[in-house]
């Protein structure tokens, strides 16, 4: 038992090193919706407004209101499709863009949320909040689609 | 020689020192005396980075002053000051292995006071300044009036290059320590005063701005340099992964005391006896205004890195003008980064810059233009050289927090001793260096 471990381990480990990458991103074909209060004034975005208010390089709306963009937390399905899709970011080169800007001074990642449905909820009690889920959205939850990405 | 690089090569501050201190105790009352209605987890962030790095050079640990026929070997009377810092400025390796340039570590501080305003302390520990005493770097107060506008006030670091605002933040940049022939075209880099960060969308692109004003004051050996007046603004424009970037910046510079020793005085008095007072004033970098500029342009995408910069420092009048630039290529394939720089540094106006009386001085006296030239040559330093450099290295990320990098630099000195701490008789120098950079 002990060894297995230890295989395990050491496998992993040379996994690890020569990068054959762990399928971890196995996920059912799925919608990735991205979601915001149904009182904001902005109801369209282009891919790239939503790269840019996710990587804090502007932090308004393109009509100048306040954007407060809203995260789901590292290894969640929904972050890593945002991410592959929307942001075309590794946790690697986010983690480094936001230390470029955090020890700047010029802004501070995005609020992080474990649970699909605190997402949905920091969404529909903020007007300002932009955020993104995978699966079924509540209807009834005050929020509208922004876009809808099938995860391919 | 490498003996009084005056302007430019500075280490630390002392006046703002205290104010940011003040500051900093000030806050630090405040916030306890707020703490009950202080939620910690939610107001205050600290964020921490450390870097551990050592290197070797075949540059000998060389004191000068030992060889008598060689006119530019005299004792290097900066052997005991304190060294200038790791990012920018000289190095300081020599032929041990040395962990004092590139190990550091930081500690962050942003207290959120309100919704639209915070407060940022920031400690650093280097081995390269001071042997580790942690120096509150930056103390600023951030005002934020509207979505991407935001004034900020207390010291802050200078907003010139493109990655001076994480110039310590190693896993933000590919090297080990971003390129010298650049980065240590000024060496000054924090500054006291006020500046705005601005924003705007147009199309698809982002445009920002940032003006800045304030002045800076640092003291090395037996010298205190102050930088006042100091007006700047950066603008940058941004799609995707390309980004554009200018500065430009102007200041006042002075050095205190001026004569600076004894034979300083004296060497004055005998020009004036000589009748060659214009001369007395050559070399002379006080109340001069010195302008800089830099343009930069990155582009990356998830595999392919690019980044350029180019600086030019220009001095009104005495003073060398310095050029500087480095083009970097960098390539990710899994958690490897293999890259590679190019840089170069020149005096653009070394032949030029002399006084126009210098040759009939030699005529009059060739021992008191000798003393001139001699005098020049130790006022300016290391600003007088050109240099250029190879850099290879390759980084490994350990995770999206770590990363351990491997660099090797070749640097060939064009004249006088290169970008050395000390003095090196060699016209190439050769540097293996590694570090662990850490993010928290």
């Amino acid at each position: 038992m002990k060894s297995k471990t230890v295989k395990t381990f050491i496998a992993t480990l040379i996994a690890q090193i020569l990068f054959i990458s762990a399928p971890s991103h196995s996920y059912a074909r799925d919608t990735l919706y991205i979601i915001t209060n149904t009182k904001n004034a902005t109801q369209s975005l282009s891919k790239q407004d939503i790269q840019n208010i996710f990587l804090g390089k502007i932090q308004s709306f393109p009509n100048g209101n306040p954007a407060k963009p809203v995260n789901s937390s590292k290894g969640s399905p929904s972050r890593i499709a945002f991410m592959e899709e929307i942001l075309k970011k590794t946790e690697r080169s986010w983690r480094s863009h936001w230390a470029r800007l955090l020890f700047t001074g010029k802004g501070k990642p995005p609020k992080e949320y474990q649970n699909p449905q605190d997402i949905i909820d920091a969404v529909a009690q903020k007007k300002q909040a932009i955020g993104y889920v995978i699966g079924n959205i509540d209807k009834n939850s005050n929020i509208t689609i922004l876009m809808k990405i099938t995860i391919p | 020689m490498n003996t009084h690089p005056i302007q430019f090569n500075i280490t630390r501050n002392h006046i703002p020192t205290a104010l940011v201190t003040l500051l900093a105790i000030f806050l630090c009352i405040f916030l306890s005396a707020t703490a009950n209605a202080f939620n910690v987890e939610e107001q205050v962030q600290i964020s921490g980075f450390l870097s551990f790095g050592g290197g070797i050079s075949n540059a000998e640990a060389y004191p000068g002053g030992d060889d008598p026929s060689d006119p530019e070997d005299t004792p290097n009377p900066e052997k005991n000051t304190p060294k200038y810092t790791a990012g920018s400025g000289r190095f300081i390796f020599d032929d041990k292995l040395n962990f004092d340039q590139d190990t550091r570590a930081g500690l962050q501080f942003d207290f959120i006071i309100d919704e639209k305003t915070s407060a940022t302390l920031q400690f650093v520990s280097k081995g390269s300044v001071d042997n580790f005493d942690p120096d509150l770097s930056w103390a600023y107060l951030s005002y934020n009036i509207m979505p991407d506008l935001t004034i900020r006030a207390g010291r802050f670091r200078l907003p010139i290059y493109l990655a001076s605002d994480y110039l310590d933040i190693g896993i933000a940049y590919p090297w080990i320590r971003p390129p010298t022939e650049v980065y240590s075209t000024i060496n000054m880099s924090n500054l006291t005063g006020i500046d705005v960060l601005y924003s705007k969308q147009v199309g698809n692109w982002i445009w920002s701005a940032q003006p800045f004003m304030g002045a800076s004051e640092f003291e090395r050996g037996d010298f205190t340099s102050n930088f006042r007046d100091l007006y700047g603004i950066n603008s940058s424009i941004t799609n995707g992964g390309l980004s554009v970037r200018i500065a430009i910046m102007e200041y006042e510079f002075s050095v205190k005391p001026w004569p600076l020793t004894d034979d300083h005085a004296q060497l004055i008095q005998a020009l004036r006896a000589a009748g060659f007072s214009e001369l007395e004033e050559y070399g002379n970098p006080n109340d001069r205004t010195t302008t800089f500029l830099t343009a930069g342009i990155s582009w990356h995408n998830n595999v392919w890195g690019f980044q350029s910069e180019w600086a030019r420092r220009d001095n009104a009048e005495s003073g060398p003008d310095v050029d500087g630039y480095y083009l970097t290529t960098s390539y990710h394939w899994n958690a490897w980064q293999p890259h590679i720089t190019f840089a170069s540094r020149k005096a653009t106006n070394s032949s030029s810059r002399f006084h126009h009386d210098r040759p009939n001085l030699a005529v009059a006296s060739p021992a008191l233009e000798a003393a001139v030239v001699g005098l020049t040559n130790e006022l300016t330093g290391i600003e007088d050289n050109s240099s250029e450099s190879i850099t290879v290295g390759i980084n490994y990320s350990f995770s999206d927090a770590m990363i351990g990098k491997l660099e090797f630099s070749e640097i060939r000195n064009k004249r006088s001793t290169g970008l050395f701490e000390f003095a090196t008789k060699h016209d190439k120098n050769y540097i293996a260096s590694f570090v662990v950079d850490v993010i928290f």
